[in-house]
């Protein structure tokens, strides 16, 4: 009986300490995995909105270099052929790893 | 074989109270220089990371002066201008500070773009080395952070300053996101698109490009970098300033002010007050574009022009509204965000209500403060 307790209370220990290492080891990975997130750089997808001058019909498209706000870049209206000028420059974020 | 489990049992035993005892021990007397070592790896890595950051915005940089530059000296013309520095000047005696700051920054800035336009052999857009010069600053800011962190590194590792170790520990993380705020910001300026710290004067050029607004008067460079309209709408005179536009350029609003209170009181006309359009800081938890009112001089920096405008407006006895439009750091130097765009009808309904309730009667000045990159 003396035997059986003594073996049991090792065993109960070991129990403990493996689950104390494997608390730790997630922690360590946690962490770890936080370190890495710290290095994901946000890339905006730049998009500009266009309207037109005579009816306001709205346009959106991606930006490109030289666009400012309303600047005439010389567009024409689907709907009604007038001039469309940009309205609002805005960005919308999409998450992407850095390479180190 | 009973006897020998028993032998084993009972050598486990030992061996794990022996390690207790060692784990304790050694916890005790060395538990602050294992814990010194763990926030060396951390901040270490920290560092590092800067570091890429650092050099990520320094090739960027690079790559985009080369594109309008010949010089095969840049390099070091680069590297001049990136370790270049400002002193600011001696406050024991306090009195005339401002002047003498106002003195330093302006020839700081009138040198930089100087240097920055000495970078560049071939013709450019004036508003594209506006851009460039932003770029170099946001470079300059990721250069010094860098630099200042691993000052505290290499200080507390020679010294094993274990407190110096844990206060970089706790402050790094923090410092490091405002380090990759400055690297996002390169790419607006680089394609010279409007930031989230250009709200303000996006709020006034669309409040003089309203259909109900009729522009009377344009004064370019009104004050250095400054551009002043006369506008009227719905029966009111409004007297908007914003910095000249599209460069990356955040103008002299004080100055402006100044000069426009001081000219309306020379031709005796009623000023009802000063309202203030520019970006604030969010705290966590507050919504990104939020519009909200109060009072005072709604302006960052260094300090100068905000103690000009509050000085013109206490002289004179003029209520100083505030608009702000709530954004994190991140958001404030980086491209537009949609919700902060968005906020445009509200800031300017606001406006109307102001001038109809509260400033009732006499002229409105109308100041969109901010970097106007992205806004003629």
């Amino acid at each position: 009986m003396i035997i059986e307790l003594t073996l049991q209370f090792n065993n109960f220990e070991l129990l403990i300490l493996f689950a104390v290492a494997i608390i730790f080891f997630f922690i360590l990975l946690t962490d770890i995995k936080k370190q890495g997130k710290r290095m994901t750089l946000t890339t905006p997808e730049i998009k500009v909105q266009l309207l037109c001058e005579k009816c306001g019909f709205k346009e959106i498209r991606d930006f490109k270099e030289g666009d400012y706000i309303s600047k005439k870049p010389g567009e024409k209206c689907e709907k009604c052929g007038g001039d469309m000028y940009i309205d609002i420059i805005y960005s919308i974020t999409k998450q992407e790893g850095v390479k180190q | 074989m009973i006897d020998v489990i028993l032998q084993l049992a009972d050598d486990f035993n030992i061996i794990i109270q022996t390690l207790y005892i060692l784990l304790f021990v050694v916890l005790i007397f060395f538990g602050q220089r294992i814990q010194f070592h763990l926030s060396l790896m951390e901040v270490g890595g920290i560092l590092r990371q800067l570091l890429h950051l650092r050099n990520a915005a320094v090739k960027m940089t690079m790559d985009e002066l080369k594109k309008y530059s010949s010089d095969k000296d840049i390099n070091s013309k680069f590297e001049r201008l990136l370790n270049s520095f400002m002193i600011m000047p001696e406050a024991v005696d306090p009195a005339g500070i401002v002047k003498k700051i106002e003195h330093i920054v302006d020839i700081r800035e009138a040198r930089f773009l100087e240097d920055v336009r000495r970078l560049i052999n071939k013709d450019i857009e004036e508003s594209k080395i506006r851009n460039l010069s932003n770029m170099v600053e946001a470079t300059m800011a990721l250069n010094i952070i860098y630099k200042i962190i691993q000052h505290y590194y290499l200080l507390a590792k020679k010294t094993k300053n274990f407190f110096v170790m844990a206060q970089l520990q706790m402050i790094a993380p923090l410092i490091f996101n405002e380090a990759k705020s400055y690297l996002q910001a390169l790419n607006a300026f680089k394609l010279g698109t409007p930031i989230g710290d250009s709200i303000g004067p996006l709020i006034v050029h669309k409040f003089m490009k309203h259909e109900e607004t009729k522009i009377l008067e344009h004064k370019k460079d009104y004050v250095k970098d400054t551009d002043l309209y006369k506008v009227e709408r719905k029966g009111r005179i409004f007297y908007i300033i914003k910095a000249t536009g599209p460069g990356g350029n955040v103008g002299k609003p004080g100055e402006a002010i100044k000069k426009v209170i001081n000219s309306l009181k020379r031709k005796n006309e009623k000023i009802a007050g000063i309202i203030m359009i520019d970006a604030a800081l969010k705290l966590e938890g507050e919504k990104t574009g939020e519009v909200a009112e109060g009072v005072g001089a709604a302006i960052g920096g260094i300090g100068v022009e905000k103690f000009k405008i509050e000085e013109i407006a206490t002289k004179n006895k003029l209520p100083l509204y505030a608009i702000i439009i709530k954004q994190s750091l991140m958001e404030a130097i980086t491209t537009m965000k949609k919700e902060i765009a968005d906020s445009v009808s509200d800031a300017i309904s606001r406006i109307d209500r102001i001038s109809k309730e509260e400033l009732v009667d006499g002229s409105i000045i109308l100041a969109g403060i901010g970097n106007t990159i992205g806004v003629p």
